[in-house]
């Protein structure tokens, strides 16, 4: 019984994956149909995980802690949400979407996978499994003109990562694959053969992450891709991603942690000079929203970088916040709607507040938050870093830092600009009540959490312990 | 009690903004006849509020009173404290009282101007908030989240580059004193009450620079060259009275923070460069008597006016006294009844002249009741000695002649040519010879309007004879 439980706990998303392709066989559903089943299929999932997050069948390849399992929620919860927003494009394209739900439903399953691991080897194939899922779920945009250029390079990023993760599984060796022997095995080898060694799998994930100089997998995608392919890559794997980054720096390279340090600052620095630069020289505002986003992980990045407890429960926190204004921003993009067509070039946005007002506050919110003013969540980071920055006497970084900031705003501007204070030149159509829902709800859950932050860092406090120590 | 009653008056106004923001323009108009309701309302109750405050307070005491702390936000062992002291409180009655003008101003521009009244009551939210403000990380934060509401409010009045302008300048600042704060949170990682700063241990160099950084971040909000470009870019596209008083009121942020931290304990070599400082002053306030003198839109004399009195109450708290703090706040309290109301008459006659295109001179012969109410703040605003204006601003210029001869001799010249240059705006307002037959048609301000520059009036009086007349 106990082991069936622990089958079911692990592949019942597969089940879910199953009755699609056969409902797609035996009859031909709405949209609608197919999502619904989809999206029940991750509330059942979430309940057996509540029921079943005891019952491990491979306790030497997979074991949940709290942390992971919070995350995995956390990440069920924003795929529910983003096959919900989802239902939208579907309706209004009228493409079939029981091949989306399949994609999403397996890509959760590998998120699920991808956090409860501790072997490389698995890990390893789940990061090639979703980067191959992520490709699929690229091809939805193919009726866009750069489709062919972006998934081109799309697919030989995928293989070169593929590459790189072989070559750093093999030099791992199958018997030191579990997370405790790598962690020893890097200890025994030599300087600059570690790095080359670790060097895949930390390439890989940072490309996965959308880190500087590794953005352009995020942020060339967004602008073509179709809005559900955009919002997936902007918030939905975030969470999963960044928790194995964190898993792999504190239980494999801690050893490591002091040069590693220095690495992430620079990778960090990169993220913010080309976020702030790359805000402002777009028109697009999904690819402008992407360049702030990238200014906000190389913020986190760097808070992140000692890899001590106090800055990974920060980061955490942050991530949290990021992930939820991502999810609000993406919310509003779905409002952006002319004639059944979803827009994202700014030169289509003139004056939306005059029409809708409430979505273009909302909007404004979450960037100023994103944009780090005080005492939003973006702020809360940016504070910490400072913090360091100060203790660390590193007053050049603190120049860059707030030189980049101030040309964030200048991007705000531009956003503001479009949206707020010009005459409206396209019919808007009529702002669906899911949407105005689902941002209000975001909005709710973002100030009480802001409010009960202290709380909240408490929580990720309690959470994280098992992992970290 | 009292101390809840200070949190309901920061809190009000942004409960009134969200009830702005619901509320419904009448039968699709565009007149927003209800969202400045419910805004003067929202106004008139605080303003009742903070009059049962100020009863409860003990005024011969210039202590904080009404001290609340708050375990807050951030995950470290921060609070947020509240608190009010006179000078404080006479702020935030002021503004309440100058955002009720600015949005009775708005009668003759009811339309589409329901965010307008949304954002100034976030403003006034933040504003209060800032005068509320008595640990350092509050005081910042209040400081930043007033800039977004009014950056909406310019923009909404401004279709181009401006807007970022006010941003991007006043962003600075912030980045400045938001340096300073981490530094000084760095050396006492616990809460920091800004009557405490000066108890901070800082190291020689990073002393220079904290308190370089807090005097460069105030700098930015009040218009002393060469920091002035946004506010002066800024007042020359607002056609809107509301924003006008709010974008004039921005400056007073700065002042306040020169208030609360300058005179603690700044470092020698810091506190050395202070008549330097006090010469750029003394020239900026002449440069905009000059400007005032030879310009002749109304906004630009009015502009030229508000700025010399902001600079020289920066004079007043740059004097090496806190003596002077109940004179400035008497001052500051009547000067921005003053410059309310005359912006509010000023807007109307602009708007009244845009009718019928041309010179503003002697509209004010056809329109008796806008010419009573401009006279009579003129009268105000140039020292007649009515007013607490009047009475404050004489204590003020004699400690700054007292501090240096030579800046307070130009202060009086500036005050001298700001009061001429307004007297020959008054005059070529009400020139007859002048007076088109055109302007016939011409509206006068109405009755709301009128009896708000009378209670004005009333109330500029009755503080020349008591300060505080209202506290019973």
């Amino acid at each position: 019984m106990e082991i069936l439980a622990g089958y079911v706990n692990v592949f019942f998303l597969l089940a879910g994956v199953l009755v699609l392709s056969v409902r797609r066989i035996w009859s031909d559903e709405s949209a609608k149909g197919y999502i619904a089943v989809a999206k029940l299929f991750i509330v059942a999932d979430l309940l057996s995980l509540i029921f079943f997050y005891d019952k491990n069948i491979w306790p030497e390849y997979m074991s949940n802690d709290a942390f992971s399992l919070a995350v995995y929620i956390l990440t069920a919860l924003m795929m529910y949400v983003w096959l919900s927003l989802s239902l939208k494009w579907f309706t209004a394209s009228g493409l079939p979407s029981c091949w989306f739900c399949v994609l999403a439903l397996l890509l959760l399953f590998c998120f699920k996978i991808l956090v409860a691991t501790v072997n490389l080897g698995i890990m390893a194939a789940i990061l090639t499994a979703i980067l191959l899922l992520q490709y699929m779920l690229l091809r939805f945009s193919q009726e866009n003109e750069e489709f062919h250029n972006i998934s081109g390079k799309y697919l030989i990023n995928t293989a070169l990562c593929i590459v790189l993760l072989g070559v750093s599984l093999y030099l791992f060796a199958p018997k030191n694959w579990s997370l405790a022997n790598a962690f020893a095995f890097i200890q025994t080898l030599p300087m600059p053969q570690i790095f080359i060694t670790i060097g895949g799998l930390l390439v890989v994930l940072l490309f996965m992450m959308g880190i500087a100089p590794l953005h352009f997998g995020i942020t060339d995608i967004v602008g073509p891709a179709v809005l559900p392919v955009a919002a997936y890559f902007t918030f939905v794997p975030v969470m999963a991603l960044w928790t194995t980054f964190i898993k792999l720096n504190v239980k494999v390279f801690a050893s490591l942690s002091t040069r590693l340090e220095s690495f992430y600052v620079c990778l960090g620095i990169i993220c913010i000079i080309i976020g702030a630069i790359g805000a402002n020289s777009s028109r697009n505002l999904r690819r402008i929203f992407a360049f702030m986003a990238l200014f906000n992980l190389g913020i986190l990045l760097m808070v992140i970088a000692p890899f001590n407890y106090q800055s990974v429960v920060y980061v955490v926190c942050g991530l949290l916040f990021y992930v939820l204004t991502c999810l609000g921003v993406y919310t509003v993009f779905y409002g952006f709607k002319s004639q059944g067509e979803y827009l994202s070039t700014l030169n289509t946005l003139y004056g939306f507040f005059k029409v809708r007002p409430f979505m273009a506050l909302t909007l404004f919110f979450f960037l100023l938050s994103v944009t780090n003013v005080a005492p939003l969540w973006g702020f809360l980071n940016l504070w910490e870093l400072l913090h360091r920055i100060v203790a660390d006497k590193n007053y050049l970084l603190m120049i860059v830092v707030f030189g980049t900031a101030l040309l964030l705003l200048s991007a705000l501007f531009q956003v503001s600009r479009t949206i707020f204070f010009t005459k409206k030149s396209t019919n808007f159509d009529r702002g669906e009540f899911s949407v105005y829902l689902f941002l209000a709800l975001n909005l709710l859950l973002q100030m009480w959490l802001m409010l009960n932050a202290g709380a909240l860092s408490e929580t990720v406090n309690n959470l994280l312990s098992e992992m970290v120590s | 009690m009292a101390e809840n009653l200070l949190l309901m008056i920061i809190f009000l106004p942004l409960f009134g903004s969200l009830f702005v923001a619901l509320s419904r323009d009448n039968n699709g108009t565009g007149i927003s006849v209800n969202a400045a309701a419910v805004a003067v309302w929202t106004l008139l109750f605080n303003i009742a509020l903070i009059l049962v405050l100020f009863s409860q307070m003990n005024t011969e005491s210039d202590n904080i009173q009404y001290v609340t702390t708050f375990k807050w936000l951030l995950p470290q062992t921060l609070s947020i404290s509240f608190g009010v002291d006179v000078f404080a409180l006479i702020m935030i009655l002021g503004i309440n009282l100058a955002l009720l003008i600015g949005i009775l101003s708005l009668r003759s521009h009811f339309k589409n101007q329901k965010f307008q009244i949304g954002f100034s009551l976030l403003f006034l939210c933040a504003y209060t908030g800032l005068f509320s403000a008595l640990d350092l990380m509050s005081f910042y934060v209040f400081f930043v989240i007033m800039i977004p509401p009014l950056f909406m409010q310019i923009g909404m009045d401004a279709d181009n580059r401006i807007p970022g302008r006010f941003l991007l300048y006043n962003f600075l600042g912030t980045f400045l004193l938001l340096f300073a704060v981490v530094m000084l949170y760095c050396s006492e990682p616990n809460n920091i009450l800004i009557a405490n700063i000066s108890d901070i241990k800082l190291d020689g160099q990073s002393g220079i620079w904290v308190w370089s950084c807090i005097f460069m971040g105030f700098m930015f909000r009040i218009p002393v060259w060469p920091f002035h470009y946004w506010i002066s870019s800024v007042n020359t596209v607002i056609r809107n009275p509301l924003t006008f008083i709010c974008a004039n009121m921005l400056p007073i942020s700065g002042l306040f923070g020169f208030l609360r931290f300058w005179p603690a304990a700044i470092p020698e070599q810091i506190s050395s460069l202070t008549p330097v400082f006090a010469i750029f002053c003394a020239a900026t306030m002449l440069y905009l008597a000059f400007r005032g003198y030879s310009l002749n839109n109304a906004r630009d004399k009015l502009f030229s006016y508000i700025f010399i009195y902001y600079l020289l109450y920066l004079l007043g708290i740059l004097a090496p006294t806190d003596i002077l703090q109940r004179n400035i706040a008497y001052s500051l309290f009547a000067f921005l009844l003053v410059f309310s109301g005359l912006s509010m008459v000023a807007f109307h006659l602009e708007k009244e002249n845009n009718k019928s295109p041309g010179s503003l001179n002697g509209i004010l012969c056809i329109l008796p009741k806008a010419s009573f109410a401009y006279s009579l703040l003129i009268s105000v605003a140039i020292g007649f000695p009515v007013s607490a204006l009047f009475w404050n601003n004489f204590i003020i210029v004699s400690q700054v002649l007292y501090t240096n001869v030579y800046i307070g001799v130009t202060a009086v010249l500036t005050l001298l040519l700001a009061a001429a240059f307004l007297l020959q705006h008054l005059y070529s307002l009400k020139d007859n010879e002048c007076m088109l037959p055109t302007k016939d048609t011409l509206r006068d301000v109405d009755n709301v309007q009128f009896g708000m520059c009378l209670a004005v009036m009333s109330i500029l009086f009755l503080s020349f004879i008591k300060p505080l007349w209202f506290v019973y």
